[in-house]
């Protein structure tokens, strides 16, 4: 049995694994699916990659936009223009 | 430097409490920046715009939300509580209407009802980074040495932004619900109308999707 098969036995396979640490970002896993978890990692150099981008695209989603475009003209008049005939 | 009047000290907001002890110098103009849309869309229509740009491609959405938080702050002006900022007060009502865009991007794009749930959003094959036995088909890439110094870079929010527009719409909502306006689960779900199992197999499939996709938009971009 090699490394990887011996891996993906005690601790599935990798989709299995990125799966449970999507879940661990929505909800608290159980004490086996953390073991599971934590074990695939220490052996998967792959997935422990995959999951830290993953981790780093959501930091990165709620950045905000450094060049920030103004809100153009047009639409600023428009907008002014139903505000104030609504009041 | 705080400032103190009438007794209340005000050290970071430009808004006191209440206004009318403000306004009775100049009688019959309106309060600064209280209740008046006019003044929100002058002094907070960039920022607005500027924090859905930064979640929706299309100026065009991002135009008309601005709008829809204007109208929708002058509707409910009462509920302003006097002691947070416009400008937070307003970018909380944007929220409100970017995740309710999220929730009808997603409906409109439902395939037949009575297809599987769980098939409806599934990415095709060619696109899913495992294969059948569900084994990496190529090994995630580094993203350079300090890859939160990637964060730096204007360049991989640009990637992010063209891969969120590219998730199928159903799985765009979860990950923008999720990961980005940070709603707890048992929210997103009520919107959604799912199962918190379906949404944990929309959330795998959208962050295994936007990981691949820029990986390959920002790898592509540095050739």
């Amino acid at each position: 049995m090699t490394k990887h098969q011996l891996m993906v036995h005690l601790t599935g396979h990798c989709e299995s694994a990125t799966r449970l640490a999507s879940e661990s970002r929505d909800r608290r896993l159980t004490l086996l699916e953390r073991v599971r978890l934590l074990l695939h990692l220490r052996m998967c150099s792959w997935c422990t990659r995959a999951v830290a981008q993953i981790a780093l695209l959501a930091v990165a989603s709620r950045m905000p936009p450094k060049n920030d475009a103004p809100l153009p003209d047009a639409a600023r008049q428009r907008i002014a223009q139903v505000l104030q005939d609504m009041e | 430097m705080p400032v103190s009047c009438a007794g209340q000290s005000w050290p970071w907001s430009p808004l006191p409490d209440r206004v009318d002890s403000l306004t009775v110098e100049n009688p019959g103009s309106k309060p600064p920046n209280v209740g008046d849309p006019a003044l929100w869309l002058a002094e907070h229509g960039d920022a607005l715009y500027a924090y859905a740009r930064g979640r929706i491609r299309s100026d065009d959405v991002c135009e008309d939300l601005v709008q829809e938080t204007l109208i929708g702050a002058w509707k409910a002006r009462t509920s302003f509580a006097g002691d947070s900022q416009v400008r937070t007060w307003l970018i909380g009502i944007l929220r409100h209407k970017l995740v309710d865009h999220y929730r009808k991007t997603s409906r409109q794009k439902q395939p037949a009802p009575s297809q599987d749930a769980r098939s409806q959003d599934a990415p095709t094959p060619s696109q899913w980074p495992f294969d059948d036995h569900g084994e990496w088909k190529a090994p995630p890439g580094k993203w350079g040495a300090d890859p939160a110094a990637a964060l730096a870079e204007q360049e991989l929010l640009k990637v992010i932004a063209d891969c969120r527009d590219k998730l199928p719409a159903t799985l765009a909502a979860a990950y923008l619900m999720r990961e980005v306006e940070e709603l707890d689960v048992p929210e997103v779900c009520n919107l959604l109308g799912v199962t918190p199992t379906h949404l944990a197999v929309r959330l795998h499939r959208a962050r295994a999707l936007m990981r691949l996709c820029v990986e390959q938009g920002w790898l592509e971009g540095r050739k």
